[in-house]
């Protein structure tokens, strides 16, 4: 069988952190009040930009900038770096070794290793460019709802049948996490005897193609509901107004103006 | 093997998101008629089975544990258009709603994850399935996603802002990957058997036998 600890364990972070941010969506903040077609451009942008640069003045004032926002949007600074810290952890442990390996000039030495400008000026850009990505990235996870980003893609003429693939995966992503649960608990408590490696992946085989099957029928049943509830192939989604008030206009500012600084440093 | 920002050059963000687009576009073109029928509903849930299924823990020998894509057990089950659709739609979810994987990089991640790891997966079970069919599952599973990580280490290796050549990155990711995909295989293997014998009528290519 797959172990059973591990995964409830890794289902309960992805609920925690799902629910984490949607409880930040529905808070009174900036971002929550900016329109979402304008953030979610706004924060693409951002991004390319950061990926763009090799300024650390600029990838430092971005990393700023996205954490003025958190703290406008009323998101908590400690669940926002748990959530995410570890991505740039990782870039770090990543450029590490070339603040050895990068030719240059040598600034000192570390057990006989000499660590080097260049090196030293790459890690840190590096490492800087991926914080300051995920940073926005998060920005969008925790002040939109998904409902609204979903009906976002729709407006920005993303072709339906994906929106409405989208839709589904979201809509029926927890009930079908709540019956593999089911099933993996169900199964935990047949099995008396110690199993070896290799029956555990057997049961595990087994365990994954029953419920693909599952969740095939489901999508079957799931048509057919959809079908006498007069679904004739495409979504019918309520129309929303996202207007763009005073918040968005100065989220636009804000973002010329990171646009406009990128700009100046590449001259 | 989610790739984050800030890993990808931005003009390689762009080839990937034209390519992944056009491969994408092609597989609905391939469903049209299907995607307004029961295609769509069935897509989105199976996507959605494949997500919850990717949160299971293998145990490996050495006390860990490891976790598998799907890729090539959503082009067997779905056939590769509708397999590849299924695989995108998961990726865009974990990328805005989950936050594993770049926004910029999210066309590379549907190419490596949704396109290439589907289409292998899907052309190897089928090229191999008459002479053994246990072994062309594994093999699905295992040079699917192979492949997938060899296209990442591809797309990371010539980012200039990726400092290591394309010859580690390369290196790194398939042999990083080659061992890992042998857990990809057997769990490929493993699920789909299951399914061929107990709802082969689940399975396109089967179907192509039976009919």
């Amino acid at each position: 069988m797959v172990e059973l600890a591990g995964t409830i364990k890794v289902i309960s972070k992805l609920l925690r952190d799902f629910l984490v941010a949607e409880e930040y969506a529905y808070k009174e903040g900036f971002l929550q009040g900016v329109n979402q077609r304008v953030k979610l451009i706004g924060i693409f942008l951002l991004i390319v930009l950061a990926i763009s640069t090799q300024n650390i003045f600029f990838l430092l004032l971005l990393l700023l900038f996205s954490l003025a926002m958190v703290l406008l949007s009323n998101v908590s600074l400690k669940m926002y770096f748990l959530r995410f810290g570890f991505i740039p952890m990782f870039a770090f442990v990543i450029a590490l070794p070339w603040i050895f390996l990068m030719p240059g000039q040598p600034v000192f030495s570390f057990v006989g290793l000499n660590v080097t400008l260049p090196g030293v000026m790459y890690a840190t850009t590096f490492t800087l460019r991926v914080t300051a990505c995920v940073s926005c990235i998060s920005l969008l996870l925790f002040t939109t709802r998904v409902s609204d980003l979903l009906h976002t893609l729709r407006s920005l003429k993303i072709p339906g049948p994906m929106v409405d693939m989208l839709v589904l995966v979201y809509r029926y992503l927890f009930s079908i996490l709540s019956e593999l649960h089911r099933m993996l608990l169900g199964r935990e408590c047949r099995v008396v005897s110690k199993q070896r490696l290799r029956d555990k992946w057997s049961d595990g085989g087994k365990v994954v193609g029953n419920f693909l099957s599952r969740t095939f029928s489901r999508g079957e049943n799931v048509y057919k509901a959809m079908r006498a509830r007069g679904y004739d192939g495409t979504f019918k989604a309520y129309p929303r107004e996202y207007k763009i008030g005073v918040k968005s206009i100065v989220f636009m500012v804000l973002v010329g103006a990171m646009v406009g600084i990128w700009l100046v440093t590449k001259l | 093997m989610h790739i984050p920002d800030g890993f990808l050059d931005p003009w390689i963000c762009a080839v990937m998101y034209i390519i992944s687009a056009a491969v994408i576009g092609y597989s609905a073109r391939k469903l049209k008629g299907k995607l307004e029928g029961p295609q769509v509903p069935l897509i989105g849930i199976v996507a959605a089975g494949i997500f919850a299924a990717q949160m299971l823990n293998w145990p490996i020998p050495g006390g860990t544990s490891a976790h598998f894509v799907g890729g090539a057990i959503a082009g067997i089950l779905m056939g590769p258009y509708a397999g590849c659709l299924a695989m995108a739609s998961v990726l865009t979810i974990q990328c805005l709603v989950f936050g594993d994987g770049g926004i910029t990089a999210l066309g590379a991640n549907i190419f490596n994850m949704a396109i290439v790891d589907v289409f292998v997966g899907y052309w190897i079970f089928k090229a191999l399935r008459e002479r053994n069919r246990d072994v062309s599952l594994f093999l699905a599973g295992w040079i699917g996603i192979w492949l997938g990580a060899i296209a990442a280490g591809i797309e990371i290796g010539v980012s200039s802002i990726f400092a290591y050549g394309l010859t580690t990155t390369v290196s790194v990711m398939g042999i990083w990957h080659g061992v890992l995909g042998i857990v990809e295989g057997i769990i490929t293997m493993l699920a789909v058997r299951f399914v061929l014998v107990r709802r082969p009528d689940l399975v396109p290519v089967q179907k192509e036998v039976m009919a």
